[in-house]
């Protein structure tokens, strides 16, 4: 699914829990937090960088830095993505 | 191939001196890296079968050493725990904060490393090198192992170790841990390090540099370096597999679908175990009755004699019988844990552990507690928060381990001898109790004393591979000698005082006469005179055989004569509402600290001898046969299922308890543990009593 977007508007931020399956994004923005958010972090997700949802759901997959990350949803509601117009999943390179 | 960061080639990168002069101490090596990036099969592959484990003193994390034989220079290597980032001093994340105080050698206890093997994946470069970004900016000389790099290729990748040993100003070795591919030109750059006496490290070059000096998100800076060298060094895609992984995720990671294969997967590992262990399971308990048959004929009748045989050897083989279920089952485990599957099923279990303030990686300790509690317990180090930890380690004594099966076995044989089926039913709802008591435990300290939700998960989930056999054959044999030697011990050790306990004092010969019942005394009478007869007609092998009728019968009151015995009768009004008599109190009482030694306990107690406990059939037809004063039988099916249910939920494990001590770093929790087990258990026990009584 892709979301409902025109090449003179970019989507809008959204948190990661509402990043539909499949569309490519930037992280924009990840709220300060406690040792799972600091994993996460350090696991690739964080400001700037590329991520897509793999599998979306309470327990929900995602791929950041090359690799395939398994978060709580709840986790993934820290983290303000921007979904691009354009471009390949980083798990794709 | 090595790469060797070249110092002519960029200003910001100088080589470093390299040193010919050898050294007659041990040099130590830190090896680290990422969760999943092969270090432990590069541990294995450089230092064999000479690792020790031991922990990090002061802390529960394990840490394995071990000696890697260079070409001039031997070192010990240091296994530091997997890890993400370099935490600092302080770090929340106890393995971060051990890597970081061991590399700046703050460590108590550890010698400072001579230098740093970080493994990275060559299949996933570019986030591996975010610890390598941080690990560089430490004063510790650093070769980069690039692993799996047969892995790497054969997805299409090309890895210009160069172009990336010259952005890390470190040297880079393409290795394949698996099958030694490198190993040669690893050990050698590690041994220029060792050699070298200055061991000045390499500048950290510029663009790496300016990453802790940049403002804004510090992950944010090490990410884009990490992203832009593995631009530079790695080509080609593996789209291809990459969506053949997500493919598969897709069904692993399901939600009802990724459960159904998670039941599959187990139902199938534990018929595995329970059909492939049975004939070493055999082979151990026949070695150690011929051990102690052997002991019996060499040894003159007396009290060494029987505490070795009972003492000693009965303990050690109690305890090892179950060796070959736990191997089994760590093999099995490691298998699926190297095929990166374990990953995704803790995320499925996370959805309904959570619900009950369970973490969903306490699952996989869980699913070793059915082989043996106490490895279980060790392996929740793996859950970083505190209050998941310990809901976790209070539970897990209550699924069902090894030791409780010939329990099980005797119950089953006694109620259902012949009818397969209702014992089948029997088993599975003696392992349904304990997964469900642990569970609605669980939810119940959620409610009361460890309030809170279990920490949202936060997981890698592995690219897929075949699995190691190496590994997994090298991992059983390390947590097979870690249970042989922590169980064995303790268990020996209570085995010798339960025999004291139950051999002293002794009952004189002559007050035989004055405890037994009627019949026992005139039977014990009769005998004697045979004995006799036989003994001053020079037949000898007819006496050896009627003193060993006559030991069955006195056995019995010598037992209910020993400070055992008289403790099961102090505590009957106690036990008397859960069903149980005198006899089946020792059996309690002398498994309390180990719960198996109740099926030989009860052996010796209804006359039998402690071989009978290796018939259950015969054992239970005994025990079938036992009469209250009254002549109403002992084993009633409202006492069988009591007794059942009370084995399956109390705790009876000394040694279980023992690490859960080391592990809560303390008393208090343990002791609770025993507490509630011995509540639930016999609360559980006596409404079974009371229901199963009523309709029968």
């Amino acid at each position: 699914m892709r979301l409902n977007q025109t090449p003179e508007s970019p989507a809008e931020p959204v948190s990661l829990d509402r990043l539909p399956q499949d569309v490519p994004a930037v992280v924009s923005h990840v709220e300060a937090g406690d040792e799972e958010i600091a994993r996460m972090q350090s696991m690739g997700v964080c400001e700037g960088r590329p991520i897509h949802t793999v599998r979306a759901g309470s327990r929900m997959v995602v791929c950041a830095a090359g690799t395939r990350i398994g978060l709580d949803r709840r986790i993934a509601a820290s983290v303000i993505v921007t979904p691009l117009p354009d471009g390949t999943p980083p798990c794709f390179g | 191939m090595t790469a060797a960061p070249p110092s002519n080639s960029s200003s910001a990168v100088v080589q470093p001196t390299i040193g010919q002069s050898t050294r007659s101490t041990e040099a130590t090596v830190a090896l680290l890296g990422n969760p999943n990036a092969g270090k432990t099969t590069l541990f294995n592959r450089l230092t064999g079968l000479r690792a020790k484990t031991a922990n990090f003193p002061g802390t529960t994390l394990e840490v394995r050493r071990g000696a890697a034989d260079l070409e001039h220079h031997r070192v010990t290597l240091l296994d530091l725990p997997g890890l993400y980032s370099l935490g600092s001093m302080n770090s929340a994340n106890p393995e971060e904060a051990v890597a970081a105080d061991t590399l700046r050698g703050d460590a108590p206890g550890v010698d400072r490393p001579a230098a740093a093997v970080l493994v990275i994946d060559a299949t996933s470069v570019a986030r591996h090198l975010y610890l390598v970004s941080q690990v560089r900016e430490t004063d510790v000389p650093v070769v980069v192992a690039l692993n799996m790099i047969d892995a790497a290729e054969r997805s299409g990748l090309s890895i210009d170790a160069d172009a990336l040993s010259l952005q890390l100003g470190a040297p880079v070795v393409p290795v394949s841990a698996r099958n030694g591919r490198g190993i040669v030109q690893l050990r050698r750059e590690i041994e220029k390090i060792v050699a070298d006496d200055e061991r000045v490290t390499a500048p950290v070059p510029e663009p790496l540099a300016a990453c802790s000096r940049c403002g804004g998100c510090p992950h944010a800076a090490r990410h884009a370096w990490a992203s832009g060298v593995a631009a530079d060094s790695v080509k080609g895609l593996s789209a291809a597999a990459q969506r053949w992984s997500d493919r598969f995720d897709t069904v692993l990671t399901h939600p009802a679908a990724g459960l159904g294969v998670f039941a599959a997967i187990m139902a199938g590992l534990f018929v595995l175990i329970f059909s492939t262990a049975a004939i070493p399971m055999d082979l151990i308990d026949a070695g150690f009755a011929a051990l102690g048959g052997w002991a019996e004929s060499v040894l003159p009748d007396n009290d060494f004699r029987s505490f070795l045989i009972d003492g000693v050897i009965g303990g050690v083989g109690g305890v090892l019988v179950f060796l070959p279920q736990i191997c089994i089952l760590f093999f099995i485990l490691t298998l699926l844990e190297d095929t990166g599957y374990l990953a995704r099923a803790a995320l499925v279990m996370d959805r309904l552990m959570s619900k009950v303030g369970l973490p969903g990686k306490a699952f996989v300790p869980m699913l070793s507690a059915h082989a043996c509690a106490i490895p279980a317990i060790m392996s929740t180090r793996v859950i970083e928060n505190k209050r998941d930890r310990l809901v976790s380690i209070l539970v897990i004594p209550l699924l069902t381990c090894s030791a409780r099966l010939p329990v099980y076995a005797m119950v089953t044989a006694l109620l259902f001898a012949g009818r397969p089926v209702l014992g089948g039913l029997v088993f599975f709802g003696a392992y349904a109790l304990g997964i469900v008591a642990a569970l609605v435990i669980a939810f119940l300290l959620k409610l009361t004393l460890l309030p809170g939700k279990a920490r949202p998960l936060v997981i890698e989930l592995p690219d897929f591979r075949m699995p190691s056999l190496r590994v997994a054959l090298l991992t059983t044999l390390d947590r097979g000698l870690i249970f042989i030697k922590r169980a064995g011990t303790i268990i020996l050790l209570i085995s010798m005082g339960l025999w004291v306990l139950s051999t002293y004092p002794k009952l004189p010969a002559e007050r035989l006469g004055e405890v037994a019942t009627p019949a026992d005394a005139a039977q014990a009478r009769a005998l004697e005179t045979q004995i006799a007869g036989a003994e001053a007609a020079g037949d000898t092998q007819t006496a050896a055989t009627l003193g060993e009728e006559l030991s069955l019968i006195s056995g019995k009151y010598e037992v209910a004569h020993s400070f055992a015995g008289r403790l099961g009768r102090a505590v009957e009004p106690v036990f008397a509402p859960l069903g149980f008599d005198w006899q089946i109190n020792v059996g309690v009482i002398s498994s309390f600290a180990a719960r198996e030694v109740v099926v030989s306990t009860l052996a010796i107690v209804y006359g039998l001898g402690e071989d009978a406990a290796e018939e259950p059939l015969t054992l239970s037809q005994t025990l079938a046969a036992q009469t209250h004063a009254d002549g109403t039988p002992v084993f009633t099916l409202a006492t069988s299922l009591s007794l059942l249910v009370f084995f399956v939920l109390a705790m009876q494990c000394l040694p279980t308890q023992a690490v859960a001590r080391r592990e809560t770093g303390g008393w208090k929790w343990p002791l609770f543990q025993l507490g509630y087990m011995t509540v639930l258990a016999y609360g559980a026990a006596w409404v079974t009593y009371t229901v199963a009584s009523a309709f029968t």
